[in-house]
This record gives C-alpha cells, structure tokens and sequence, in this order.
C-alpha cells in the first residue's frame, strides 16, 4: 500500500470507540487512517453494563492499567453471573455460571464426572459454584486479584458506567491518532460498483474513505439501509424485545456478579457499579405492557412510584445475513444483539474487530478473507444464541404462557437439539461439544454450569453405593478456602486502587 | 343436604379438573357455582395425548372452536393406531376408527370378506378400510357426507396441558372461581361422612355440596378420605411403570399414534405438530427402571427434548366411583394403561354420566348405584379389549410375551374370543366404547383367523361376491383424491 489506507468509522458509541482503539492500536506501523464521525445530537444506547472476560484482553492488550480505567468508569469486577428463580421446580433457588479460572483445572474434570454420576441418578454434590474458584470468591466477596505469590490466571470481567467507558476509549483512541469529526451523516455515498466512497455530513463536509465501519447502532444506516444487508431476526426462540431500565443507590458492599433474576415475563439484571445499581427488566412486548413492566421491576426492586425514572428502550434481536458486505464492516446493534443475559454485547463487538482485524491485514486490505470472517462471526452468533436460548427452553417456571411458551417453544438449532438429545440419554456430554467444536462459544463447563444449576437430572436411584462424589473424596471446599486466603476484600479493593489512581480529564 | 346442590368444588386442575369445570358450567350455567382447587406445587401427569373420536362430541357441547383448539393445544389428526411387533417382532396392524367395507347384507363385513378371501380375494382386511387408506398417504380431509362408506371417523393427538390451560380460561370466562392452594384437610359431617368443605394450607375453607376427586392417582377424597376400595387387576395388566419423554416433531406428521411392542411392555409414540410424545409403558417385574428408561431412549427416533419423567401405577378401578357426595373423575377413579388411549375418554364419559345423573335437590342412593354399575362395565370392557392384545400375540422371545400367552383371563373375554375363532362373529357389550369394527381389527390383526363365517354371506355366487367386493374397493380409494396431505390440512384449516 503507497497511499494510507482510510478506515472511517460511522458512530460513536461504545463500539465505534472499541474498533477505533484496536485499529488504531494494532495497525500503529502500517500506513493506516482511522478516522470516526460522530455527533453529538444522536443519543448511544448505552447499556451493555456487564463484560465477559474477553474484555480484560482488550485492556491489556492496549496496555491500559485497571488502576487507570476501572476508578474512571466506575467499575467492578465481576467473577459470575447469579441465576435466580429460572428453574424453581428442579433446581436450587438460585446457581451461578463463573468464569473459568486457572485453579480450576483441578475441578473442572471432577465437576464434570460427578455431573455425570448425577445423571446415572447417583446422590453426588453437583453445585457448579462448589467446582470453581470464582463461585468461592464471589461468596466471600473478594476481588479476583492476587498477590504474585498466587501465580494463577483469574479469569473475570467487569461492571461499568458504559457511557463513561465510552468517554474514556474516546480519548485513548484520540491519544492513539484516530481522528475524530463532529457531524452529522446526512447521506452514504457509493459508486457503480456499490462500494461505499464517502459519509456526506450535514455540514456539507465528505468523508472519503476506503473501508467503512457501522456503527450506527440499530439504524445501520451503511450496511442495512444503504447497502440492503438484511436483518435476520432471532424471535421464533429469543421473545424478549424490550427492557425498563432504572438505576437504585450503590450498594455498600459491591458484589462482585451480576445477578439475573427470573421475573413474570422476563429477567431483570442488577449490576453493581461503585456509583449505583443499574438494574433493568428485559421482557417480551407481546406478553407484558410497558406499565405492568415497570410496576414489576419496581416491585422487584422496591422503588416507590414517585422514586427514579424508568427508561424503556426496544431491542431489535437477530444478526445480519453478513456482517461484512463489500467495503463496509457492521459492529455493535448495527451488526445484531443478542439479550444481555450473559453480557455478550460488548464481547462480539470486541470479537468482530479482533477477527476482522486479522483477516483484513491477512487478506493484505482487500475482501480476500470476507467469507471466512463472515462465517466466523455468524457461528459466534449463533453459538451465544443457543446457549441462551436453552435458559428459557429448559425453564421450569409456571407462573406466566411466556415461561411455558418457552418451554414449549421447539424452534431450536440441530446444535442445540442434538446437545440436549446426548444429555438426556445419558451419553458422552463432552464428547458431543467436541465433536460439534462449538467449545469456543460457551465450553464443556459452562454447559455443565447450565444445565446443574436447572437441576437438569433423572431421580436418584434407589440404591446409593454412597461413594463417588468427587467433591467430598477431593476436599474441594478445602482447596477452595485455601485458595480465598490470597485475595483482597472487593470493595475495599477497589478504593485502593481509586486512591492510586491519576485523576482524568474527562475530555 | 335438602336445600339442593348449588355448589359444586372440584378438587385438582388437571386434565380431568379444567374438563369438569368447563362442562358443568358450560351446561348448569348459573344453575351452579363452580369452584376448582389447584396447586401449582403439585405437577399434573397429562399425557393422555391421544384420544378417540367421541372427544369431538364433548368439544361441541362445550361449544369449542375446532380451530382455535387445534391450533391451541398443537394437535394433530389421529385415524388410527399402528401396532406394531404386537403379533410378532416385524408384523403391523392397524387399529383404525373407521370400519372396513361397507354394510353388504344382515352380518358383518368380515363374513363376505373371509367367504372371498377363500376364494381368490388378495386384499386384506384393511384394505377396504378409508382410514387405513389415509394412514398409508398421510392424508386427511373433513369429509362431509351420509354415506358410511366415505366416512373419515377421527380423533386428535393434542398437548393434554395446553388443553387443560385452554378449557380454563374458558372456564375462567364463564365465571368458574379458581382458588390456588394445597388442600390440606377434608372436612366431614361426624355423622354422615359427607364432604362439607376442604381446607387450604392457607387456612381457608371452600365449602360445597358435591365434591369431584380430580386430585390424580392418590385420590385425596375418594380414597384418602372416605377409605373406598380399589379394584386391582395388575393379575391381567401387569404394567406399572411407564417413562415418559417429548422428542422432536418429524418432518411429516403421521396422522396415526404408533404402539410399538418391546421385548417387554410397548413403547407409544403420538405425534403432535410441535414435537412428539414418547413413552414406554412396562412391568416392573419384568424389567427395571433404568432398563426400562434405556430402552425407551435408545429407541427414540428424534432427539430428546426433556429428561424422562417416570410414572407409577396400579392399574385396576376405584369400586365405588361414586361415593357420598364425591365422583371420582380421572384417575382417581382408576387407571388403565393407554394403549387405546382411553384416559381422557374415561373423564368424559364419567363427566356425561355424572352429567345426566346430576343431583337435584339431594342426592339419592340409587343414583350412587346406577353410576358405579355402569362406569363399572365401562371399565371392565375397556380393559378386556387391552387384554385382548397382550394374551393373543405369537412372540416367543421373551418370558413377558410368553406369559402373556398363557395368562387366564376374563371369562367374558374368552368367550368373545371362542366365538370369533370359531364363526367370525363378534358380540357387542352394550357399553362398551369399542365396536364390532374395533374388536375385529385388533382380533384379527392380533392373528386370529376364523375358521368359519357366516351362512348370510353364501347367497351370492362366487363371481358376484367378487364383483361386489371390486366395487368397495373402488368406492374407497375414491375419497383419497379429496384429500391434503396431513401437515397441509392442518396449516389451511387452521389459517
């Protein structure tokens, strides 16, 4: 490439910002131009409180400092994600799904086992949070922190204020030379062969790119209303399409998960910031009216009538048929979404650009490698949406037709179905995420998180060798305990790092 | 008791619960009040997800949409039951609701067609059969018309619990009271033993005049409460488990249920639009549980969609079904196995005749009797025709089919039995929900070939026989043309 190559990125919310910081990052030496338009007049969205930990990698691979970001935005940590009340009839009260730390490769394989032994109806302790280190830190309330005499990778992710996160990339990514315009896009422009040439502003500026990224959330106004990309919904199994959003005072003692409580038509999220809880009821509009939402949430939260406003946004749940169509890339809402129960929103944006990275500069900035990274994307998907949709397939509730619409609903992916089918029969549950190698969505584990925490098991059978339960034979809780010693309070934790951390112009 | 029955509660929201409620209310209107008691602790079993062609009569009392029921609870069409490895490993059958052939003269079908069949008839039975004709294409229209020949008779596979949801909002509508709770105590009158109220857990009572059981195999009035007798008959139904599971829906809904025979006990498989039943219904002594459940999950042809639920039963009836002031609807008034898919019938029928019984101003004693006399000889005939299929089989490959072979069974049923081996005739018991058509198919499917028929069916020559056999035939296959294909029907009618 002799000319720099112009990269414009349309849209700046928290993934326009995203893609910007990465590009900008790892395209530092190469005759690249980034370039991000955004106005001021268009609201960003703005939930997407809660990450996974692909969001950790993000940070230090642009080798910024927790200490730096996390007091900016107001940030947590986060180790699971508590389920309550999704299963009431086969399950405990409530199970949670952490993130796999490097300690449990000790007790990943024996959760598993026993898991298995359950199936065969044997009396063994199959709790997922008992198995892993993260549902031991979340009960003590420790942040996942260790001191460099615990050498072990903890895996983890964060909560956050996302328009301050968005803020903060912003000026990183100024920092890192992406060029920033003020404006609003008033037209796209594109040439015989249906490439995208340039933004026309409201100002009358034209922004000529060569590669264009939308990030203009559910309007994508490039990839879906310029270039026909269509959107394809996920509704026959994903009802929820709305969600009422209102945020409550901090909690003194900050946990560190995010909680997903099963409600009438729905689930509502609380997720600790070190400001406030941002909580919202994420429900389907054919089955519950805004008014009964909020009044539920409320109720669920304890907030008076008069206290706090309720927000209501729509969501528009699916993907588009290719994320990546001729010269323009879709990220964010702009490219699909997918409910936050497992707080992916963020974590396919981050994937997309951390793929498309690589496939553009592999395919020498041309659309060499567009198939394959459409695939990619697509399965990352599809992969996120069938593990959530078994949370509602498998429910046991009883209260509301939308639980037992869910319950009944058998519009499911030959993925999901065939997982199930192995599960039921008591087969090789392993074996069967291996062969379909979908283990890079939600792995071996997380499946077993799921379907324990539903209580998904024959009953017991009559004769009980009463042996075999590899929690009790490994002393697992002992390990665990032992393993607790090295971390620090979270709450506490986290103003230590606030008190070393610089203050920040927030731009 | 002299102020009349102006209140009836109903104990237990299950399929038999919602159906009493709906129909009582539907007929009695604000002749009556109706209260139903349900938990939603407590599970309902629900999978009485075939039934037989009468369904479609208590639908229409209850004025129901056959549209909106059939898209409601996900049903589909059912003309027949295939069986399977019944008579041995490999053969089939139909049981179908239609009736082969045609009325030809003062005996039954079967009389001409065996005269025939000795005299160069190739076809069978079945093939003079519409639904079986159907069956076979995996089609179906309404056909409307007199002429019993055309005649299409069918019934539905539903989703029991949609069903049960949908005939309780109807309920709800017409003004039937729901109360949720644990019923926890039954009340009595210290010197009749009358029911006179239930007690919740919550501490509230529901007092009323005439008390429907609908509380499911533990039978909290009827047999908890007033201590009733229980009939048992595992002596000739030795089935008494049965695993349950859903599986995926195939592609092409097959208008039919399938009961397909096992080395031991019988696996159903009942297809709904939205995914199929499957279970497996055996005897524990013969086989156990975890056998059981392998052998119904290595042969489930579609993948799983729930871990297998386990059903325990003693097959056998409550004697007095009908006890003081408490009916027994459902299976708190016994249970047999479905193998003619014959439980959400048995509610109906219990309803009706609880319905055209319905106490006035008092109960009267005699009422009590006529009910339990007839339910009785329901019961029993339901069960002879289920004995019918295990003692007539040819399988020698387990001990199950072989003892099967050589049980002795009701004297009643042997004579049936006797008399069709031995001049193809078959006597009718006046209550009995199965007819001719039906004994005929599954005696003759079952393997039993008469050595005689009829003298009525020699009048006519050889030729002419033949003749007229040709042109029943003919008359059969012509209604085929008038119809969709299973799946297209259901999606144009419903639309």
């Amino acid at each position: 490439m002799s000319a720099p190559h112009r990269i414009v990125i349309a849209g700046g919310g928290t993934a326009g910002w995203i893609a910007a910081c990465l590009m900008a990052h790892h395209w530092r030496d190469k005759p690249v131009s980034i370039t991000l338009v955004e106005s001021a007049d268009i609201a960003t969205v703005g939930v997407g409180e809660g990450s996974t930990p692909t969001l950790k990698r993000f940070f230090s691979d642009l080798n910024i400092a927790e200490s730096d970001w996390m007091p900016a935005c107001n940030a947590t940590y986060k180790v699971n994600i508590r389920f309550k009340g999704w299963s009431p009839q086969n399950g405990p009260d409530s199970y949670s799904h952490p993130f796999i730390s490097q300690p449990d490769a000790f007790t990943e394989r024996p959760f598993h086992v026993n898991c298995h032994n359950r199936r065969l109806g044997l009396d063994v302790n199959v709790t997922p949070e008992q198995f892993l280190l993260n549902g031991w830190l979340s009960g003590a309330g420790k942040a996942p922190v260790t001191p460099p005499s615990f050498p072990f990778r903890i895996e983890y992710g964060y909560h956050f204020d996302s328009a301050l996160l968005g803020r903060y990339l912003k000026r990183h990514a100024v920092c890192l030379g992406v060029n920033h315009i003020e404006g609003k896009i008033d037209d796209v422009i594109t040439s015989l062969s249906g490439h995208i040439t340039s933004l026309k502003l409201q100002s009358g500026e034209m922004v000529e790119g060569d590669f264009f990224i939308d990030c203009t959330g559910f309007r994508s106004l490039l990839l879906q209303q310029t270039l026909d990309i269509r959107f394809n919904p996920f509704g026959e199994n994903l009802f929820n399409d709305r969600a009422a959003v209102l945020a409550t005072p901090a909690q003194a003692q900050l946990p560190v998960e995010t909680t997903s409580t099963a409600l009438s038509n729905g689930w509502a999220w609380s997720i600790p910031l070190s400001s406030r809880t941002g909580n919202g009821y994420v429900f389907s509009s054919a089955h519950l009216t805004d008014d009964k939402a909020e009044a539920e949430l409320r109720r669920h939260l304890s907030v008076q009538d008069n206290e706090g406003d309720v927000r209501f946004l729509s969501m528009r749940v699916g993907q588009v048929e290719k994320h990546w169509h001729k010269n323009c890339l879709a990220l964010g809402l702009a490219q699909g979404f997918i409910e936050p129960l497992e707080a992916t929103a963020l974590h396919l944006v981050q994937l997309s650009v951390e793929f498309f990275i690589e496939d553009y500069e592999q395919g020498n900035f041309s659309p060499a490698l567009q198939d394959k990274f459409n695939k990619d994307v697509t399965e990352r998907f599809s992969g996120v949406r069938d593990y959530i949709v078994a949370h509602y397939k498998l429910n046991t509730r009883d209260d509301s037709a939308y639980w037992r619409e869910n319950r009944n609903n058998m519009a499911l992916s030959e993925s999901l179905l065939q997982l199930l089918d192995v599960w039921y029969r008591k087969g090789d549950f392993p074996a069967e995420i291996q062969r379909q190698n979908i283990q890079s969505h939600f792995g071996i584990t997380s499946w077993h998180c799921l379907l324990a925490g539903y209580g998904i098991f024959p009953p017991l059978t009559k004769q009980q060798p009463g042996r075999g339960d590899l929690y009790k034979d490994n002393d697992t809780e002992a390990f665990f305990k032992g393993c607790l010693l090295n971390f620090p309070d979270h709450s506490a934790y986290l103003k230590d790092i606030a008190r070393r951390s610089p203050a920040h112009p927030l731009v | 008791m002299t102020s009349g029955v102006r209140k009836l509660v109903i104990a237990g929201g299950g399929t038999a619960g919602w159906m009493a409620a709906a129909l009582f209310k539907k007929v009695l209107a604000d002749n009556i009040e109706v209260e139903l008691i349900e938990s939603e602790d407590i599970g309902i079993i629900g999978v009485g997800e075939a039934t037989i062609p009468p369904i479609q009569t208590f639908n229409q009392y209850l004025g129901l949409d056959e549209k909106a029921f059939l898209k409601e609870t996900h049903a589909s069409i059912k003309l027949a039951i295939r069986f399977e490895n019944w008579k041995q490993e490999g053969s089939s059958y139909y049981h179908t609701f239609g009736a082969p052939g045609a009325t030809l003269g003062f005996v039954g079908f079967q009389h001409y067609w065996l005269r025939a069949a000795q005299n160069g008839l190739t076809q069978s039975l079945w093939d003079f059969d519409l639904n079986y004709l159907a069956c076979l294409e995996g089609k179906f229209n309404k056909i409307q018309t007199d002429n019993p020949v055309y005649q299409l008779p069918y019934a539905y596979h539903f989703d029991a619990t949609l069903y049960g949801q949908f005939l309780r909002r109807m309920a709800e509508n017409a003004g039937v009271k729901r109360a949720e709770g644990t019923i926890e105590y039954v009340k009595q009158n210290a010197t009749t033993g009358f029911v006179e109220a239930l007690q919740l857990k919550s501490g509230e009572q529901i007092a009323g005049d005439l008390f429907l059981d609908c509380t499911g195999m533990r039978g909290l009035l009827l047999q908890k409460t007033l201590g009733t007798e229980y009939e048992d008959w595992s002596h000739w139904l030795c089935a008494d488990r049965a695993w349950a599971v859903p599986s995926q829906r195939h592609e092409h809904t097959a208008p039919f249920t399938r009961s397909i025979a096992r080395s031991t006990g019988w696996q159903w498989r009942i297809p709904l639009t939205h995914r199929n039943g499957n279970g497996l219904v055996y005897s524990s002594k013969y086989m156990d549980d975890d056998k059981a459940r392998e052998l119904l999950m290595t042969n489930l042809d579609t993948p799983a969609l729930d871990e297998p639920r386990k059903i325990s039963f003693r097959t056998g009836r409550t004697v007095k079904q009908w006890s003081k002031n408490v009916i027994g609807i459902g299976l708190s008034s016994g249970f047999l196995e479905p193998l003619e898919s014959t439980s959400i019938h048995l509610i109906q029928s219990g309803l009706v005749r609880l319905l055209k019984m319905f106490p006035h101003k008092e109960i009267n004693p005699s009422m009590e009797t006529m009910y339990n006399a007839e339910s009785k000889e329901e019961f029993e005939t339901i069960r002879d025709f289920i004995i019918l299929h295990y003692v007539v089989n040819e399988r020698d490959d387990s001990e199950f089919w072989r003892d099967m072979q050589t049980m002795s069974i009701p004297a009643r049923l042997e004579q049936k039995i006797n008399a069709f081996k031995d001049t193809a005739t078959i006597f009718n018991e006046q209550n009995d929900i199965f007819r001719d058509a039906s004994w005929l198919q599954v005696m003759a499917g079952q393997g039993i070939m008469p050595r005689d028929h009829h003298p009525a069916a020699n009048t006519q020559t050889v030729p002419q026989l033949l003749d007229v056999m040709g042109k029943v035939l003919q008359a059969k296959q012509q209604p085929l043309t008038q119809m969709l294909p299973h799946d297209e029907f259901l999606k144009r009618f419903t639309q």
